[in-house]
């Protein structure tokens, strides 16, 4: 096979995307590899660039298997799809295709682990905090119209918060 | 507020204010999120992403940000507003090309936005004036807290915010600045600036123009990695290569004043001549003069412009928003003709 031609942007990895543009009635040709083409924005989308390397991944793999192929319990996809489309179907698709996905995350990240920001257990602890104060004043307001029967109900909830916090706290 | 009260009203991110703003036009954070159990777009029926966005309209429309602002579904206005909505950076081409379902949420002073059932179930970004990328995440973070306390987010412990497409999984943060780098394209040094961004693993793009062709000098620098690195992180390390364009942008300058300061003045004078005389000019002749404008003004070349004004115009020049301001739609030999008519009535007495 001819040795492939180096992306004109990094010389480094064989360029699979030739790019062809007219600037001052000058054409210009640019052939790049996936990933400087990627980096340019060629394509416009980030999806452009998975696309890319999950073929290349398919075609180093050997493509042709016998085994039916597993989809997605939630939504139905294919990791062949995926590969069609680079996108997934749900979040649980995340689960499925794991094996697949790990080595392309790797790829694309560097790395394969989340460090950051979270759904935080200070924020439903804070909507507790909220809910409570509420239903305190609205405690005190029944206690002062003398509705001791919504009254009573409420201080059934606000002690089933409580207790929900309390468990919350300890378990954290 | 309705969109037409756009076409007129003020957008905070263009105000030409802010820290460095002589370079950094704008400086934006956005943030990919999706709900728990429930089918990525690309994927749902539109039975599945009109009750997404139900759920997610009833917990946005609650937050004291979006309040007063404008909620816009895609399958209820027609091609040139969301051209136009494109061209205001409010939504992506993507979301204007879904249907039902799909909608964005403004903010009243434009500054934030938040995109429903586009790639991911939302997307939302805050945008603002000058070299502000701290700011925009904390305004980002400080509504994900709130939607987290009315939505279940797919979010797993080890992948973090789970995204449709895997080059966004884990904090599904994109931070990026619009730099404006005319000296650095004059002096001949843009392409080894650009290859050492690229290099160290961030991305950038030609604002305007397709692909690898970039005019009006402005650039988009952005984050590619998403997994494996926080918020705080990812913004300090675009941070620190920003202010080294920065730096790079102000040498090139300083040595084209010092060097080639009867070029210079002669470049922004054409480009105020032909902006305020022009009876017919296209779209990309205009960004190109707006931008050696801009440069004039920043270098304090041409005294009697506004920075405000001229950053406007990058925006209002635009097809749609050419075609917006008539109040009917105009193709492109009338469009040119309704650009310089725009442009002199703006630039004449600034």
């Amino acid at each position: 096979m001819a040795k492939p031609h180096l992306c004109d942007v990094c010389k480094e990895h064989p360029a699979t995307v030739h790019y062809t543009e007219i600037v001052n009635n000058k054409l210009r040709k640019l052939n790049l590899c996936e990933h400087c083409a990627r980096e340019k924005g060629l394509g416009v989308t980030a999806h452009f660039g998975v696309a890319e390397i999950l073929k290349g991944l398919t075609e180093s793999q050997q493509a042709e298997t016998t085994e039916p192929e597993r989809t997605c319990d939630f939504c139905g996809l294919t990791f062949t799809r995926f590969r069609k489309t680079g996108r997934l179907g749900c979040p649980h698709c995340y689960e499925t295709f794991y094996d697949e996905l790990e080595p392309i995350l790797s790829d694309v990240h560097k790395k394969t682990e989340h460090v950051g920001k979270s759904p935080s257990a200070a924020a439903m602890i804070d909507t507790t905090t909220k809910k409570l104060s509420e239903l305190n004043r609205e405690l005190m307001h029944a206690v002062d119209s003398e509705e001791y029967e919504r009254a009573a109900q409420l201080r059934d909830e606000i002690k089933q918060l409580e207790q929900q916090r309390e468990k919350a706290d300890t378990d954290t | 507020m309705n969109l037409n009260d756009l076409v007129t009203s003020g957008h905070s991110w263009m105000r030409g204010n802010g820290p460095d703003s002589d370079i950094v036009f704008s400086s934006r954070v956005r943030l990919a999120r999706n709900l728990a159990n429930s089918i990525f777009p690309s994927r749902a029926t539109p039975n599945e992403k009109a009750q997404v966005f139900e759920r997610i309209i009833g917990a946005v429309t609650g937050l004291e940000q979006f309040k007063g602002g404008l909620v816009l579904k895609m399958d209820e206005i027609d091609e040139l507003d969301k051209q136009f909505l494109a061209e205001r950076y409010l939504i992506s081409r993507e979301l204007a090309a879904a249907g039902v379902g799909s909608a964005v949420v403004v903010s009243p002073d434009q500054s934030m936005s938040l995109m429903i059932n586009e790639e991911d179930h939302i997307r939302f970004q805050v945008l603002l004036s000058g070299f502000r990328l701290s700011d925009c995440y904390a305004i980002a973070a400080a509504i994900d807290t709130e939607l987290e306390q009315r939505l279940e987010y797919a979010y797993s412990p080890k992948l973090g915010y789970l995204s449709a497409c895997p080059t966004n999984v884990g904090t599904g943060v994109r931070v990026s600045a619009m730099l404006h780098l005319p000296a650095l394209i004059l002096m001949r040094q843009i392409d080894q600036v650009l290859q050492a961004i690229i290099k160290l693993g961030l991305a950038v793009r030609g604002l305007y123009g397709e692909g690898t062709e970039w005019f009006g000098n402005l650039f988009q620098i952005s984050n590619q990695v998403t997994l494996g690195k926080s918020e705080e992180e990812l913004i300090a390390s675009l941070e620190k290569v920003i202010r080294q364009v920065v730096q790079s942008e102000k040498n090139a300058r300083g040595s084209l004043i010092k060097t080639r300061s009867e070029a210079l003045y002669d470049k922004v004078g054409r480009a105020a001549g032909i902006l305020r005389n022009a009876h017919i000019i296209t779209s990309r002749e205009t960004i190109d003069h707006l931008s050696t404008l801009r440069m004039g003004i920043d270098l304090s070349l041409i005294g009697d412009l506004d920075r405000q004004a001229v950053n406007e115009l990058f925006i209002l020049t635009q097809p749609a928003h050419l075609q917006k301001i008539s109040g009917k739609p105009l193709d492109a030999a009338v469009r040119d003709v309704e650009r310089g008519t725009l442009l002199r009535q703006r630039l004449q007495n600034n």
